[in-house]
């Protein structure tokens, strides 16, 4: 894969591959995420972002794709707009706490786990994270990303995804 | 590839204001995005082990020991909290941070509530929430943005 030609020149911005219909989209990190991550020194999550979704650009390239997360999230069932990448990338990055002028470094994966990123296409959000990105063009938002633990028989997939999940909506052959 | 990446302060200009030189320090944060609280003690790749719908342990990328708590369904939580509070005829001060505690056994009783029926999935959820209970005994967060989202 080259990653270098599908690198948006914007650093918020990655392609992915569209959770429906086949194509790819836009997605714009969601400011509020980098924004708390940032206040709370998070430089692994913050790391994270920058080498895995952006710099290797794993979001074009799942190896599945769920729908729902099977949780209350503001008080309702918006949690059915919400997709979850799901990548299995052997290496991680984070950012040195005396170096917040150089890149992320890599890191090793953190065992047994895959990675997750929560991405949605609901225009609310999405003009929400439009906004801060004047003259750019989305159509979806990410909302978080985080290595979570995986399934003990399918390694490549996120433990209990049978039933953490509403629905798988893609998945690579 | 990795001579493509940019620095933090590049990549997030307006959120590198917000990056103190100071170290990492343990803190509980509510991510909007995502209506959860995370409370975090290491700045490390950690490992979300999924307890149910209302908590989340963070694991240590490669100890099996617990780093961090997600609760989740915050603005659901809070709402539930607030009635409780308002039932006693008492009102969340507006200037104090609160206890993560407060907000964790409204999770618990929420939580527990879904798997009370099978005793083994009780007995997982016993122990992830006391996990948790020990991890937030004295932690803190600041209830304003939770209240906004509420």
């Amino acid at each position: 894969m080259n990653c270098m030609a599908l690198r948006h020149r914007n650093v918020r911005i990655v392609l992915a591959r569209a959770p429906v219909r086949g194509a790819d989209v836009y997605l714009g990190v969601h400011h509020k995420t980098t924004r708390t991550m940032a206040a709370s020194r998070r430089l692994a999550g913050l790391g994270e972002y920058v080498g895995l979704i952006y710099g290797m650009g794993i979001l074009e390239n799942p190896v599945a794709i769920f729908q729902g997360l099977n949780r209350p999230i503001f008080g309702g069932s918006l949690d059915a707009s919400v997709y979850v990448y799901v990548n299995k990338p052997h290496v991680s990055f984070t950012f040195s706490v005396s170096g917040p002028h150089s890149p992320p470094t890599q890191t090793a994966a953190p065992t047994d786990s895959v990675f997750v990123s929560f991405a949605t296409l609901a225009k609310d959000v999405v003009d929400d994270v439009r906004a801060t990105l004047p003259g750019e063009t989305i159509g979806g938002a990410i909302l978080y990303w985080e290595w979570t633990l995986a399934d003990a028989s399918v390694p490549h997939l996120p433990d209990g995804y049978q039933t953490r999940y509403r629905r798988l909506v893609w998945q690579r052959p | 590839m990795a001579e493509a990446l940019v620095s933090v302060s590049e990549a997030f200009p307006l959120d590198a204001t917000h990056l103190s030189v100071e170290e990492f320090k343990a803190c509980a944060r509510y991510y909007e995005a995502m209506d959860f609280i995370l409370y975090l003690r290491e700045d490390v790749p950690y490992r979300a082990d999924r307890v149910g719908s209302f908590l989340t342990l963070l694991l240590h990328p490669r100890e099996h020991r617990a780093i961090g708590l997600k609760i989740k369904g915050c603005k659901f939580l809070f709402k539930q909290l607030q009635a409780i509070i308002r039932a006693q005829g008492r009102a969340l001060p507006d200037d104090e941070f609160m206890p993560l505690m407060s907000i964790l056994e409204v999770a618990m009783t929420a939580g527990m509530a879904s798997g009370m029926t099978d005793h083994v999935e009780r007995k997982r959820l016993t122990k992830s929430y006391q996990t948790a209970r020990a991890m937030a005994k004295t932690v803190r967060f600041d209830p304003r943005e939770l209240k906004q989202a509420a």
